[in-house]
């Protein structure tokens, strides 16, 4: 059986889910990452409130999410974390 | 006087550098470790912090404690009053034996905290019942390892030879140089121990545990950087 996901390891696959992409729905990034709606919806809420995603609305509107810089860093700075926690057998 | 050291004298003050080396690297992953729970919550990474940060804090006793007793000493070889001899000891003994319970307790319980996180079946064992038990323990071992230098050195080694095993069925699962050299590192540490308790036969195989141990925190900062350059 796979072990649950925390916190930092969903807000890694979402980035991941949403930079392959380079812009995404809200809708493909919930299957994509494999939440909930109201799971995604608070952990989009928190990414967006830490400038790691950016939201913007088309002419006709859709709705579409962006990675930021600060996304792009925390990503780099989630592989070092992992490779430090895989090393340590965390 | 009670004999607390069994360095030999020209290495007096060296084990205090080399401690240095392992107060920083114990430091440094205190701190990394801290910094991933600041993201993720999880309450493990902020125990093997604490953890680290323990192991810190006992090298830091450490120092203190053997700088007092080199400098006592000093004291009582270069001035000849007996008074002031006698009354110095007396104050500096009382921080002796102080320090050196309080470098073997934070040193066993850091070792301890290591092995609870690290070791999966422990870690969904470990309730506030047994961390208290262990404590405990700790704290006897560490009290007894004043009157039997040797009880502290035997507790590591069987606290150590667990985290190795641990970090060596991590290095089977997941072969990396991360992985071999924190094995490796830890193994080190633990050959440390067997020779600090040779010192009963010959004080220069605490130069030889100091030196080994150094070399295991040293591959542990190898692996720290090699980690974090990725």
């Amino acid at each position: 059986m796979t072990e649950r996901r925390n916190r930092m390891e969903i807000i890694n696959d979402m980035l991941i889910a949403i930079q392959q992409k380079e812009r995404i729905k809200p809708t493909h990034l919930m299957y994509k990452s494999n939440l909930s709606h109201k799971l995604l919806k608070s952990y989009l809420e928190e990414l967006i409130d830490k400038e790691f995603v950016k939201e913007e609305v088309t002419k006709n509107n859709y709705k579409y999410l962006f990675i930021t810089d600060k996304g792009h860093e925390f990503l780099q700075n989630f592989r070092k974390m992992k490779e430090f926690t895989d090393s340590f057998g965390l | 006087m009670l004999k607390f050291y069994f360095s030999p004298e020209w290495f007096h003050g060296i084990d205090s550098i080399f401690e240095i080396v392992s107060i920083i690297v114990a430091l440094l992953i205190a701190l990394y470790a801290y910094k991933i729970y600041k993201f993720s919550k999880v309450n493990k990474y902020k125990f093997f912090s604490w953890a680290f940060l323990l192991i810190a804090i006992a090298y830091i006793f450490k120092i203190l404690t053997n700088l007092t007793l080199y400098k006592q000493n000093i004291i009582e070889k270069t001035i000849g009053n007996l008074t002031f001899t006698f009354l110095t000891v007396q104050k500096t003994e009382l921080f002796l034996v102080w320090g050196y319970l309080l470098f073997h307790f934070f040193m066993i319980i850091g070792l301890i905290g290591i092995y609870l996180v690290i070791d999966k079946q422990a870690k969904e064992q470990a309730n506030k019942k047994i961390v208290i038990l262990l404590t405990f323990l700790a704290f006897l071992s560490a009290i007894l390892s004043h009157f039997y230098f040797i009880i502290f050195h035997i507790t590591n080694i069987l606290v150590l030879s667990f985290i190795t095993m641990i970090f060596y069925n991590n290095c089977r699962k997941k072969c990396t140089k991360a992985t071999k050299l924190i094995t490796s590192a830890f193994f080190l540490v633990l050959i440390s121990q067997i020779f600090f308790i040779m010192i009963l036969f010959n004080p220069n195989y605490y130069v030889l545990g100091e030196i080994v141990q150094l070399i295991g925190f040293i591959i542990l900062l190898i692996s720290y950087f090699m980690v974090l350059k990725k």
